[in-house]
């Protein structure tokens, strides 16, 4: 081994890196080799030089300042452009949460009440009590909430051709409250009709 | 000295996107960042330029960065940054663009002023190789061990042994000359 292929194991010993048989051998060979003696006595001088220069040769404070004003001035954008959308969002989800709750004040039920069913029977030939309603009770009758329009139920009764014809009653209500005349007309032909 | 509680404290509200925060952790980084920078570039506005590119990933990434680790990482960063920008055109020196010294003086002590000094060691890392200036600056001048370089440079330790084995050996070669021609 000729004395440049120490050179690099005497800047590893130098900075005290080699295991300690390595360690052993250069020092071995320092021993015998006045040249190399001299490489490393200049490798230790540069290293040391190499060592203190860490605390050589700061930048002047200014430099530094005008890296921090740079990367300040950089970001300084970005988070207030963060700052303006989480108020945008903050803000919109505030609007979408006042708008469901005046919406749940105000619509009707998700799942509202079954509606009474009403049968249209045929009104009883006698003895009648009232003059009947013609038309459903709508809900907000029956249950005193207020429905948006509906529309028109479907007829569930057929037609009544098949029925025999309803007699005709008038209620006559005199003044006293105990007293109620009730008129009561066969509408059907008595007189054999055409 | 600020405590590592403080510190820790002083991170997690810059994550949270205090800015002043984030100013206190430049402040506590900003020598390692740029002297690191400035040693790998070799101008200071190079440095600057770097350091900021530097702060500002930091900033984008602080949520993944663990506060114990964070001089790695950064160190990590600057490299990387360096790198990148060393791949635009840079001065190359060797012993021939050495500038003469602004005065002659016979005295070789004299010569060996601290200024001189400097400035021959600033000189002499331009002539490695780009993985040995890494090496070496973290090694030698940040004071690393050679386990912590190697984790930082992605390497081993093998092979940062003999990255600075050779930065070495290439400094004070230039050294040598450098001295040799001023006296």
């Amino acid at each position: 081994m000729n004395c440049v292929e120490w050179e690099e194991k005497i800047a590893l010993y130098v900075g005290g890196e080699l295991a300690e048989s390595a360690a052993a051998e250069v020092e071995q060979h320092l021993g015998q080799c006045v040249g190399c003696q001299v490489f490393a006595s200049g490798m230790q001088q540069s290293l040391e030089w190499l060592k203190s220069a860490h605390q050589d040769d700061l930048p002047a404070e200014a430099h530094f300042a005008a890296v921090r004003a740079r990367v300040l001035a950089e970001l300084a954008p970005r988070t207030s452009r963060r700052v303006w959308w989480w108020a945008l969002a903050a803000g919109t989800v505030a609007l979408a949460a006042a708008v469901l709750v005046i919406f749940s004040l105000r619509a009707p039920r998700a799942t509202p009440r079954p509606e009474p069913v009403i049968a249209h029977a045929p009104e009883p030939a006698s003895p009648p009590s009232e003059v009947q309603p013609t038309t459903r009770p709508r809900l907000r009758d029956v249950a005193g909430v207020r429905r948006h329009p509906r529309p028109k139920p479907v007829p569930q009764i057929e037609p009544e051709a098949a029925e025999p014809a309803k007699p005709l009653i008038v209620k006559l209500v005199t003044e006293d409250p105990n007293v109620v005349i009730y008129w009561i007309t066969d509408t059907t032909d008595t007189h054999g009709g055409e | 000295m600020e405590m590592p509680e403080e510190r820790s404290r002083v991170i997690e509200s810059a994550k949270a996107g205090d800015l002043s925060a984030f100013e206190q952790v430049m402040r506590e980084h900003e020598r390692l960042v740029l002297m690191t920078a400035l040693r790998l570039l070799g101008r200071l506005e190079d440095a600057q330029d770097a350091s900021q590119e530097v702060f500002l990933r930091l900033y984008r990434n602080l949520s993944k960065v663990e506060t114990p680790t964070l001089a790695a990482w950064l160190y990590r960063v600057t490299v990387n940054v360096c790198h990148d920008l060393r791949r635009k055109p840079a001065p190359t020196a060797g012993i021939e663009d050495v500038p003469e010294p602004v005065a002659a003086d016979p005295d070789p002590q004299r010569l060996t002023t601290e200024a001189e000094r400097r400035r021959a060691l600033t000189l002499s890392l331009r002539v490695l190789s780009e993985k040995e200036r890494a090496a070496v600056v973290l090694r030698d001048l940040e004071g690393l061990s050679t386990d912590e370089v190697a984790r930082i440079l992605g390497s081993s330790e093998a092979t940062v042994r003999s990255q600075v084995s050779k930065a070495r050996v290439k400094i004070r070669e230039f050294l040598e000359r450098y001295f040799r021609r001023r006296t």
